[in-house]
């Protein structure tokens, strides 16, 4: 059965400018994946890349096993796309908005759009024109619209864009559901604690090029673990875990010492920290956190030289 | 799937507030003539016909009327361009510029496909604002004038057309406008597939239309006139020439079926090929 979505070496530059390098992804039916990076590291131009908007310089983008530069691939009930906000026709209502697209995609009876609208929480703004919309209910409505008719695959690049906390809350919940009908979703966000809820596997971008991607848990389990340490005289502790090899990311935050390490490190700083007569009051190792993971990859990242 | 954008392009079309206006414009230019007629004596007779003929019985019709808006200018040279150039204009750029571009391409929709629907769209509009400048200014000249024959002078020569002559060119005249206008509309989307802002490419249209109508009365130039698109642009007032010079009619179908197909062939190759970044 052909990945949800597949990329091979795609490559988009302009002029000597890689905007995205090489990428290879693959995101099976059934997974929420999601795609992190920072501004401008080429989440964006991959969905593009992916919904035949831009032609990619080399390489490929197929969705469902069908060449994404086909008009077949977005087939209706193949996908559905909100890429880079929301944009629709303000002197339309919401209604009309959607009937017209459907159009596109073969159409949709009205209780199909009616169905979306209620979904998607616009139901009782449907007739309003869209001029008249919020931030917040035009996000609403691009997802609306990627959801006629149902498809297989749903690319949302910032779907929460905009939205409340209540909104957010509610996106999340929708894209649960969905996710529970059997629909894959690939998105974007910055918002990594809802991203960290959501997906069930994650891939990271940094200047165009994929640092790494797998299921979250996995991820999140890594090679490195976040520790919490109170201890007595804090200062002498600082001082020696500043002196170790396996400790990075050592920040102080009034009395607890917080820094990152290897799992197994940990006894041996137990024994470190005691041998000196350091008294120790907790030493509590937790996974690393999404944002944690995050900016560690970011970070490692801006040392690595670029290919030219 | 490009008679599903044909009809989803129809549908914005009908909707969109600059094609009422536009049609609101050319109704207020017809009730302005109207009114000129109906307030100033004589028949419009120009340059030297009106020394050289003595005319009675009635002569403002409602031919008379739509007939001498077919021969207004600015009204196939300027205005009816200017307004076909505001809505090609924003076909493709208006979509960019408000990102439903990105939008609609994200459906089952091929590119060449709604190139083509925003093409037939861009001809219907310019057809149906030259052909509603031709039904209204007739309807409105039978409503205040009524009926007859009409006297479509030109300099040095007169003749008189019978009321059912006269409305069989005047069809003959707005059809030739009507495909006059489709060119500035390939023209207008032209502009359109280049640029980010309907603005731009409205104005690049109207500019366009001018360095050539300027090309056309510089004496410098003489020998393109022949060939430049604002040349051929009030091709509809040919029919009232005695005899028609047909020749020289389909010459100029020729030349503005040409710049027609060269602009708009030249548009879908630029937007086939163009990333939508907006």
């Amino acid at each position: 059965m052909p990945a949800a979505l597949e990329t091979h070496n795609l490559t988009k530059r302009y002029g000597p400018l890689r905007a995205v390098e090489e990428l290879d992804l693959t995101v099976e039916e059934g997974q929420i994946f999601g795609f992190l990076g920072p501004n401008g590291a080429g989440k964006s131009t991959t969905m593009r890349m992916v919904m035949g908007l831009i032609r990619p310089s080399s390489g490929q983008a197929l969705i469902l096993g069908r060449d994404s530069a086909l008009v077949a691939s977005r087939a209706p009930g193949t996908i559905g796309a909100l890429v880079e906000g929301p944009a629709f026709y303000g002197y339309l209502t919401g209604r009309q908005n959607l009937a017209l697209l459907a159009r596109l995609s073969a159409g949709a009876p009205p209780d199909e759009i009616a169905g979306v609208l209620d979904l998607c929480g616009l139901a009782p703004h449907a007739h309003r024109r869209v001029s008249a919309y919020s931030h917040g209910m035009r996000q609403r409505l691009g997802v609306a619209q990627a959801l006629l008719p149902r498809p297989r695959v749903l690319l949302l690049d910032e779907p929460t864009l905009g939205l409340d906390p209540r909104g957010r809350v509610e996106m999340r919940d929708l894209l649960l559901r969905l996710h529970q009908e059997g629909v894959t979703i690939f998105l974007s966000s910055h918002l990594l604690s809802e991203v960290e809820q959501l997906c069930t596997h994650l891939g990271f971008i940094w200047q165009g090029r994929l640092l790494q991607s797998g299921p979250t848990a996995e991820l999140l389990a890594g090679p490195t673990v976040r520790v919490e340490l109170r201890a007595t005289p804090l200062e002498s502790a600082q001082a020696l875990l500043e002196q170790h090899r396996q400790v990075w990311d050592l920040a102080r935050r009034g009395q607890i010492l917080t820094f990152s390490t290897q799992p197994e490190t940990i006894p041996e700083l137990n024994a470190a920290l005691t041998k000196v007569g350091i008294s120790i009051w907790s030493l509590v190792p937790r996974p690393e956190s999404l944002e944690e993971l995050y900016l560690r990859l970011m970070e490692e990242a801006s040392h690595v030289p670029r290919r030219a | 799937m490009f008679l599903a954008a044909l009809k989803v392009e129809l549908a914005k079309l009908v909707r969109q507030r600059g094609v009422l206006v536009g049609l609101g414009v050319l109704a207020l230019l017809v009730g302005l003539f109207a009114w000129g007629t109906w307030n100033f004596p004589g028949p419009h007779l120009p340059g030297t016909a009106g020394g050289e003929f003595i005319v009675g019985g009635k002569l403002k019709t409602a031919a008379l009327l739509s007939y001498m808006l077919l021969r207004f200018p600015l009204a196939f040279e300027v205005l009816l361009p200017l307004l076909i150039a505001t809505v090609a204009g924003g076909l493709l750029a208006g979509e960019r510029h408000l990102g439903t571009l990105r939008t609609l391409l994200t459906r089952p929709v091929s590119r060449p496909a709604l190139y083509l629907a925003k093409l037939m769209v861009a001809w219907l509009h310019a057809t149906a604002l030259a052909l509603f400048l031709g039904a209204f200014s007739l309807g409105l000249g039978f409503a205040i004038f009524g009926g007859g024959d009409l006297l479509p002078v030109s300099s040095g020569s007169l003749t008189i057309l019978v009321q059912k002559t006269a409305l069989l060119r005047l069809l003959e005249g707005y059809l030739l406008a009507a495909a006059a206008m489709t060119a500035v509309a390939s023209l207008g989307l032209f502009f359109s597939s280049l640029c980010d802002n309907p603005l731009t490419a409205a104005g690049l249209t109207v500019a366009f239309l001018l360095v050539s109508g300027a090309l056309t009365v510089l004496p410098y130039f003489e020998s393109w006139r022949p060939h430049l698109l604002t040349t051929h642009l009030s091709l509809g007032g040919q029919v009232f020439r005695v005899p028609i010079p047909w020749p020289e009619v389909l010459r100029s179908l020729e030349y503005l079926a040409g710049y027609s197909a060269m602009f708009a062939l030249l548009g879908g190759l630029i937007f086939w090929r163009r990333d939508v970044l907006c």
